[in-house]
């Protein structure tokens, strides 16, 4: 079993204000310099996971992203091919996949594995999954996760990238959790179950869940998977989405949400074309 | 007129430098003249990467190409140095 003992929020909604740039200057002035927008989320929200206070410095770093750092590479395409220039040095090496990993390595003082996942569907899923895997094999003592992501404008291109046909309310976000396998402490436990299923299996796995157990649906289940995965069954629904807009690493987000309510067990299920993963947060804390 | 003598220019290139490295809390007055830029005296704390910067910066906005790091060390010293050999009269 793993276990969260720390997490930490930075959420928006398309259409609210957030000046990610003048909040990190308040607790990290010195890390402004150089980062662009995306860097920054990924800052804010790991220093909130954190609550500000130092931390094992041989930590591990995951962060996954759906669409990683695509606004800089936005800037690299117009400063090449509309502005016909060279990139700016501090864009082309924040345009390294794992800057903002390396950013927020050197903010917290961490000289551990850091690790960036980047990928359309079940990124929240795998990073949690690579997490847990490791931990258990006693390959890392504690890991700091979190999904950053960016709504880049205008909405309809970060909407068009992401495969977002509908007209569904976008949004960002940067959440973060602290991992290791010690019980003592812990807000909540978290196992993430390794394999892929289809919806037959998902359902035929509710079957044995718990009722007092919450089930929450990633913003990609289609809203047929949910119905069908809902009906014949008492389970109630633990409801996140009206908190956030679409970003793939919303996952992070029910979770943080889930454990701040204090108490229960939420299993997660996410959908990704055919293909479905699940894990399970039960809060031992608020 | 030489470029040391042109405030106009000057000023111009105190607002490159600090919009190129990201030296917000720093105003175009604060830019000494005649103090190596690259110098502790200068309170700007620039390094290698600003260097890169403000290359980019001569090159966009002045339309000025330094060859290698080795003219750019003998060009940007001081303010009054840059705006000189861009504006050698």
């Amino acid at each position: 079993m793993i276990y969260i003992h720390q997490w930490g929020s930075l959420n928006r909604k398309e259409g609210e204000a957030l000046d990610v740039k003048a909040a990190l200057k308040e607790v990290a002035p010195k890390m402004v310099r150089r980062t662009d927008r995306f860097i920054q989320l990924a800052l804010l929200g790991a220093y909130r996971a954190v609550d500000g206070n130092p931390i094992d410095p041989h930590t591990a770093l995951y962060m996954a992203s759906g669409q990683g750092n695509l606004a800089v590479f936005n800037r690299l395409r117009d400063q090449r091919y509309i502005d016909h220039q060279p990139p700016k040095p501090i864009d082309f090496i924040n345009s390294l996949s794992n800057t903002a990993g390396f950013y927020v390595a050197q903010f917290l003082g961490l000289h551990g594995k850091n690790l960036n996942l980047a990928q359309h569907g079940f990124v929240a899923e795998m990073a949690l999954l690579l997490a847990q895997n490791d931990l258990r094999l006693g390959k890392e003592d504690q890991v700091l996760i979190g999904g950053v992501d960016e709504l880049l404008q205008p909405a309809s291109f970060t909407r068009k990238f992401l495969g977002i046909c509908d007209g569904r309310e976008l949004g960002e976000g940067s959440n973060w959790m602290l991992l290791n396998t010690r019980k003592e402490g812990a807000l909540a436990s978290l196992e993430v179950v390794s394999g892929v299923m289809s919806l037959t299996e998902v359902k035929q796995h509710l079957e044995a869940v718990t009722k007092t157990t919450k089930v929450a649906f990633g913003l990609r289940c289609n809203e047929a998977a949910v119905n069908a995965l809902l009906e014949g069954n008492a389970l109630e629904r633990f409801c996140y989405e009206s908190g956030c807009g679409f970003y793939e690493t919303a996952a992070f987000y029910a979770m943080n949400r889930f454990i701040e309510e204090g108490e229960g067990r939420m299993l997660f299920i996410e959908n990704f074309e055919e293909d479905f993963r699940l894990f399970e947060v039960d809060v031992l804390q608020s | 007129m030489r470029g040391s003598e042109d405030e106009a220019l000057k000023l111009r290139l105190k607002k490159m430098i600090i919009e190129e490295c990201e030296k917000e809390d720093i105003e175009p007055e604060d830019v000494a003249d005649d103090v190596e830029l690259f110098s502790e005296a200068s309170g700007l704390e620039l390094d290698s990467l600003d260097a890169l910067q403000i290359s980019m910066g001569l090159q966009n906005q002045f339309n000025t190409r330094l060859g290698d790091s080795k003219e750019f060390r003998r060009v940007v010293t001081t303010i009054n140095d840059l705006a000189d050999y861009l504006q050698p009269e």
